[in-house]
């Protein structure tokens, strides 16, 4: 027997150990491994057999994933004796999608499935149903998959991971196959008239000759679209729209088939470009349809005189009188223009006719296309207006154009007419007076308050707007028996204060109003027509609070 | 004294765990549930048994210079084994586990036991000591997993780890009630030093109860 | 995977004692004071990168091309003992006074769990040559500097009142619990 000590000893006894412990190791290794791998693959197994039902799969991931570059891979299953299974994820439109495609040993695509995806129902979801899915049962290991019109972007990416399992698959096969294939670009859908086509979702709208739409991924387009005849005569998108993705970008070249495009003419969509080329369709089907207040170019348009011009509804212009010098009156006014933003000018009215229109430089300024009517070009076409003209919008800022034309038609309504008012030096006799119940004092926005009505008289308290827009107060007390003015009392703070109202408040011009009645045809105190009017119309209110 | 020192207390006192600090790292890192206890506790009883056995088996042709290694292959083999098992036929307990069945290599416990007194002894006594080792072990993290479980869950509950299927499922404390710090690495820590310094305490207590004994047989 | 990430979750926010509890025997023996702490820290750092590495190649190279993976353990745990014990002459030969600080830690080390789950993660998260060192770099310097902190606190405590039953090592683990809390909030860092 050895000697317990001798190195020789010890190294046979470790040797033995280990041997011993090894071959007892790679016993219970070959009973449990197999269970092992059969544990691993009982997770999947639900899936892996809606392609091969009758399938004993082997999870033989490790073997193959160290070829795969991309990364889609996540599982590879050997179906023993049929074909290999892959699990693969990619990122779709709507975030990431799994899905499991098998293939048979004769290189025939025996299973697709999708098994977690978040697309949108018929576009990228299309990816995974019906019709796609049989299309590419249909195919085999040497094919690219086909794309679907309208989700290019997840059936690209469907088509990649594809793309890395048919390398591995086509690997293990021994198929040989062209790995750049490119897939079929689809089908477009046939086109439509733009009379027909209904692209409501667009929300296309065009002011003048700029369009917007929405277009990729909800993002706005704009475009300058000029229609002629009702042909588009230009189209030229703006380049920060939808752009910016590689599929979008060759709608903005291919832009030859919009033009000369009426409302008959059938488009084709930009390949791999459906929603650009969607909103670039309805900008071009508004603008032709004549949009809100697109086409200036039209002829038949009827222009109105500013006097005739209905401004309340959008500019609702407003002026007050800064300065009055005999036939001379100068007015700041303000409007809304282009994006709803104050638009102020300073007019000078001569005679009844604009000798000066100068406006502020901050309105719905900022915006290359209304820039045109700031220009002191522009003012120019307002000098001389009167309320009987009618002026020409600027193409291209016809919302401007109009606030301007609202500024400067109140203005001149402001001043007055031809006729105009000699408010101050001259001798010459008021405007003519009318009755008062008939005169037109609306202006003046009247109100009254009937403070006591005991059957005889009433007293009424009343406001108006006179001068500057200034609110006047006045207590009016009426003789109900001979509808008559009774009292006129004004209050001292209106617009008094100014030199020339001063006279309306004269108690000796007051006294006027006393004894009135509603058909009295009373001056306006010279120099204080305005004031004189508001008093006119208090009275006059005071009269319709009676009830008279 | 030694006959009033029981087997109770013996098992308290001379605790691996608790009394003297081997084999921590397990228990402070999978008592998480009971499930867990009891599947690594049977592990190591396995492992303990086996390995006491074998190496007993050859403490008498075993050179001191080579015992180290010789021992380690052996409690690896068995590990390897326990491992395998467990992966084949308790999946769920093979992920719960983790990498701690492979560490029971390294536990202190099996690798003290073995120098201890497997190279010293018969391999019967051995198989025993082996035996009272690991049950010993396995009533420690079976208290630190109750702790744990209940205090942080609020639930005690049991599977069978073969098939997963439940064997019981009680919900102790009233929902909201749970502090889920236990289930976590400092609730690890603090149930571990409280039940350190419990049997700390209890050691003490003996040890005066000894003094008083000698000083009484002194003066007599 | 970013080297410096892996790293930072390797030493702080997976902390091998703390967050994993692996490595306690030895923190809880050597880290009443001070020096022996800094000693066996550096001589684990040392162990570990060196055994990690061997392992990985081992791995690599023998194991896998002979498909004997479930040797792993033992060979690795052979590996771990023999390279321990190699260090180890190695330094009683060439720096009799580094052995005087280091060596008497180094036997105990091979039992360390740390050693053994270094190598082991590294194979499992299927990292390569340099992610290994980089990890293993990681999981060293956390028991490093968990071992100098706790043992920082422990030599702090030393003087104070302690209630008798928790004296010793039920207190280190109170005051490991504290640092796991204080630790813990680092987790969701990377």
């Amino acid at each position: 027997m050895m000697k317990k000590d001798s190195a020789l000893y010890k190294a046979v006894l470790l040797a033995i150990v280990c041997t011993v412990c090894g071959l007892l190791l790679s016993l219970v290794n070959g009973v449990t491994k197999p269970i092992i791998e059969r544990n691993a693959i009982a997770a999947v197994e639900a899936s892996l057999k809606e392609i091969y039902p009758d399938g004993t799969f082997k999870d033989v991931t490790e073997d193959y994933i160290s070829q795969d570059e991309t990364g889609l891979i996540d599982g590879i299953y050997e179906a023993e004796g049929k074909g290999y299974i892959f699990t693969l994820h990619n990122k779709g439109y709507g975030g990431d999608f799994k899905f499991m495609i098998g293939y048979n040993n004769d290189g025939t695509v025996a299973g697709y499935k999708g098994l977690e995806h978040l697309e949108t129902p018929g576009k990228g979801a299309l990816c995974f149903e019906g019709d796609y899915v049989e299309q590419v049962k249909a195919l085999t290991s040497s094919d690219p998959l086909p794309l679907i019109t309208g989700s290019t972007i997840t059936s690209a990416a469907v088509n990649d991971a594809v793309s890395a399992a048919k390398a591995i698959f086509n690997n293990i096969a021994g198929i040989s196959y062209d790995p750049n294939a490119e897939p079929e670009k689809p089908a477009e859908p046939e086109a439509v008239a733009l009379s027909e086509e209904d692209l409501s979702d667009r929300k296309a709208s065009c002011d003048g000759e700029v369009c917007t739409a929405l277009g990729f991924g909800g993002a706005e387009n704009k475009a300058k679209v000029v229609v002629k005849d009702g042909k588009v005569e230009s189209f030229e998108p703006e380049e920060t729209g939808d752009f910016g993705d590689g599929m979008g970008e060759e709608a903005y070249s291919e832009l030859e088939r919009y033009i000369g495009a009426t409302l008959d003419t059938k488009i084709d969509n930009v390949s791999g470009a459906t929603e650009t080329s969607k909103s670039f369709r309805a900008m071009i089907k508004a603008a032709l349809e004549g949009g809100t207040s697109a086409n200036e170019e039209k002829e038949e348009e009827v222009k109105l005189t500013l006097a005739d011009e209905d401004y309340s509804s959008y500019a609702k212009p407003s002026c007050t009188e800064e300065s009055r010098d005999g036939q001379v009156a100068v007015y700041a006014c303000s409007a809304t223009g282009f994006g709803e933003k104050v638009n102020k000018a300073t007019i000078t009215v001569d005679d009844a006719k604009v000798s000066a229109f100068v406006a502020e430089q901050t309105g719905d300024y900022g915006d290359e296309v209304g820039d045109k009517a700031y220009t002191d070009e522009n003012y120019a076409n307002y000098v001389g207006a009167t309320l009987e003209s009618t002026i020409d919008h600027l193409s291209g800022a016809t919302i401007t154009s109009k606030s301007f034309r609202a500024m400067v038609s109140e203005a001149l309504k402001a001043f007055g007419g031809p006729a105009a008012i000699n408010e101050e030096g001259s001798s010459s006799e008021g405007k003519q007076a009318t009755g008062l119940i008939a005169e037109d004092l609306s202006a003046h926005k009247a109100s009254a308050e009937v403070e006591s009505n005991d059957g005889v008289t009433a007293v009424v308290n009343c406001t108006a707007l006179g001068f500057g827009d200034k609110e006047n107060k006045a207590k009016v007390t009426i003789d109900l028996e001979t509808k008559t003015v009774k009292a006129f009392e004004v209050e001292k703070t209106g617009d008094y204060g100014d030199e020339v109202g001063d006279g309306a408040y004269s108690d000796d011009n007051l006294a006027m109003y006393n004894g009135i009645g509603q058909t009295a045809e009373l001056d306006n105190v010279s120099g204080a027509s305005i004031t004189s009017q508001s008093f006119r119309a208090m009275i006059q209110a005071a009269f319709a609070a009676c009830g008279e | 004294m030694e006959k009033k020192q029981g087997f109770f207390t013996k098992l308290l006192v001379e605790n691996p765990v608790f009394g003297l600090y081997l084999g921590i790292c397990s228990s402070l890192a999978i008592t998480t549930t009971l499930n867990n206890a009891i599947g690594m506790g049977v592990a190591v009883i396995f492992v303990l048994v086996f390995s006491n056995i074998f190496v007993s088996l050859v403490r008498n042709i075993t050179p001191d210079d080579i015992h180290i290694p010789v021992y380690i292959v052996i409690i690896a083999t068995l590990v390897t084994i326990v491992k395998m098992v467990i992966q084949a036929y308790a999946p769920s307990l093979y992920t719960a586990l983790g990498a701690f069945i492979d560490l029971i290599v390294v536990n202190c416990i099996i690798l003290g036991r073995a120098e201890a007194f497997a190279s010293k002894n018969s391999v019967g006594a051995s198989a025993m000591d082996g035996l009272m080792m690991g049950l010993s072990y396995t009533l420690s993290i079976l208290a630190m997993s109750f702790i744990r479980q209940l205090l942080g869950t609020g639930c005690l509950s049991l599977s069978n780890p073969f098939n997963n299927a439940t064997i019981f499922d009680i919900r102790l404390l009233p929902q909201g009630y749970e502090i889920p710090l236990f289930t976590g690495q400092t609730g690890a820590f603090l149930t571990f030093a409280v039940l350190a310094a419990c049997i700390a305490a209890y050691k003490n207590h003996l040890d005066t109860l000894e003094k008083e004994e000698t000083k009484k047989g002194a003066t007599k | 995977m970013n080297l410096f990430t892996l790293f930072l979750s390797a030493l702080l926010i997976n902390n091998i004692i703390l967050a994993k509890f692996i490595g306690i025997c030895p923190f809880i023996g050597v880290s009443s004071k001070v020096e022996p702490a800094i000693g066996m820290g550096l001589a684990v750092i040392f162990v570990i990168f060196g055994a990690s590495v061997l392992a990985w190649l081992l791995y690599k190279f023998v194991l896998v091309p002979l498909e004997l993976e479930y040797m792993e353990l033992i060979c690795f745990i052979l590996l771990i003992a023999a390279f321990v014990q190699f260090v180890e002459m190695f330094i009683k030969k060439t720096s009799p006074s580094l052995y005087q600080q280091l060596g008497i830690y180094l036997p105990l080390i091979t039992t360390n769990c740390a050693v053994l789950y270094a190598a082991q993660n590294n194979i499992s998260e299927g990292y390569n040559l340099i992610e290994t060192m980089v990890n293993s770099l990681g999981i060293a310097g956390g028991f490093m500097l968990m071992l100098v902190i706790f043992a920082t606190i422990r030599e702090r405590l030393q003087g104070n009142n302690i209630p008798k039953a928790f004296q010793g090592n039920p207190i280190a683990f109170i005051i490991a619990a504290i640092m796991a809390l204080a630790f813990s909030s680092l987790a969701g860092l990377v």
